[in-house]
């Protein structure tokens, strides 16, 4: 069966095992990059599964509102990264904070700071130490890790602006919200990130 | 640090790799920085593999039932055979009416065809119990019935799913094929060789 949008709203209209049989064949074709994008952002494939298929789930849930003729899977792949945001933000909002990391401005609060600094101190080598390049490329993935574990929803959104170039309208479909909250997200997304990138960029000398 | 919001745009845009000849000079060299090395240090899949795709897709159906998005066989609604399905069962009788015509050795011998009911079960005696299958699956699926292909033990059958209460149409189109309607939820065909050609 292919895959298109004339399928796709039959099978949206009519049900039963249309949308089994699109369940199955999407799997099939689709399910390893969707299941992969997932598992990258919340490293853990068990949970990407569970994103994907609640995003499967719903798509058909809400298959009306799919308006063709364009591409359904592009569509469902956007279900996809809606769910993977959900579950991110979800995530970071019942880590267990004993103290909050920003303040009212969404700047780091000294104590977070100091914290960062610290680890930093800690676990990553001074600029003096670090030469190579394998070096600048551990700085930067700890750095990133550290940004994805207190920021998930912006560092994968980060992420997938630099590699597939999304602009305003798609981070405003992506993020399901209006143009201004969409630049703000952007606009946080830049604030947020800056304070865990201070070594790395200390080290590459940019700033 | 405070930063224009034209400058935040300025720097999405380079980020995204399009360009922002307005932008700053150091907003360019934080992007620039930035973008190279989350290009360079694509992050990865964690380790670890996905389920097995089989497993992982069964996973995906049986959540799509209990949400509701598919029925179950057993609580497929009567309404599901819609006019446009009658029409492809009405051809997929008559499909099967001319293939029995065309292939009249399976039915001229009807001493070997015995067929024998059963509640879910139903054996079919065949001297060409593959060749027989294929008939009867086509037939099947034709008529707008979710048949599949199975074999067990060297003998070939098909499952078929059915809805419960079985619409009177579909009722009709089984026993048109020589199959007796169960009242369960499924049926399950298998042919068989007669007895002395299985023996030799």
């Amino acid at each position: 069966m292919p895959l298109s949008a004339q399928s796709f709203t039959q099978a949206c209209r009519e049900g039963g095992r249309q949308i089994e049989t699109w369940l199955r064949v999407i799997d099939r074709e689709h399910g390893a990059r969707f299941y992969r994008e997932a598992a990258t952002s919340l490293r853990c494939w068990q949970a990407a599964e569970d994103v994907v298929q609640e995003a499967m789930v719903k798509v058909w849930q809400r298959c009306a509102t799919f308006h063709g003729p364009g591409d359904p899977v592009a569509w469902i792949h956007q279900v996809v990264r809606n769910t993977l945001l959900d579950a991110l933000r979800q995530r970071t909002s019942q880590a267990p904070h004993e103290l909050p990391l920003h303040d009212e401005e969404g700047q780091l609060t000294a104590q977070a700071q100091e914290a960062v600094l610290e680890l930093s101190r800690a676990t990553v080598a001074t600029p003096e130490r670090t030469l190579g390049e394998h070096q600048v490329e551990a700085v930067f993935r700890r750095c990133f890790e550290q940004f994805a574990a207190a920021h998930p929803e912006h560092a994968t959104v980060l992420r997938w602006v630099v590699e597939e170039g999304l602009d305003n309208a798609a981070i405003e479909a992506l993020l399901e919200r209006s143009p201004g909250a969409t630049r703000e997200f952007i606009s946080q997304c830049r604030k947020k990130a800056r304070p865990f990138f201070a070594s790395w960029y200390e080290l590459v000398g940019p700033a | 640090m405070k930063q224009e919001p034209d400058d935040d745009q300025h720097w999405l845009d380079l980020m995204a790799g399009r360009a922002a000849p307005e932008a700053d000079a150091r907003t360019r060299k934080e992007a620039a920085w930035f973008r190279a090395a989350l290009l360079s240090y694509r992050l990865g899949a964690p380790p670890g593999a996905p389920t097995a795709p089989d497993e992982r897709a069964a996973r995906l159906l049986t959540r799509a039932r209990d949400a509701g998005v598919i029925a179950t066989a057993a609580n497929e609604p009567q309404g599901k055979f819609k006019p446009a399905r009658r029409w492809w069962l009405a051809a997929g009788i008559a499909a099967c009416a001319l293939l029995l015509v065309r292939v009249p050795s399976l039915w001229t011998e009807d001493e070997s065809h015995t067929l024998r009911a059963g509640a879910a079960m139903q054996r079919i005696v065949s001297p060409t119990p593959m060749q027989h299958r294929d008939q009867m699956l086509q037939a099947l699926t034709g008529a707008g019935f979710d048949a599949h292909p199975y074999e067990r033990l060297g003998r070939p059958g098909i499952d078929i799913d059915l809805p419960v209460p079985l619409p009177p149409i579909q009722a009709d189109a089984l026993r048109k094929l020589g199959l007796l309607p169960p009242k369960g939820p499924a049926l399950q065909i298998e042919f068989i060789l007669p007895p002395e050609s299985a023996r030799q």
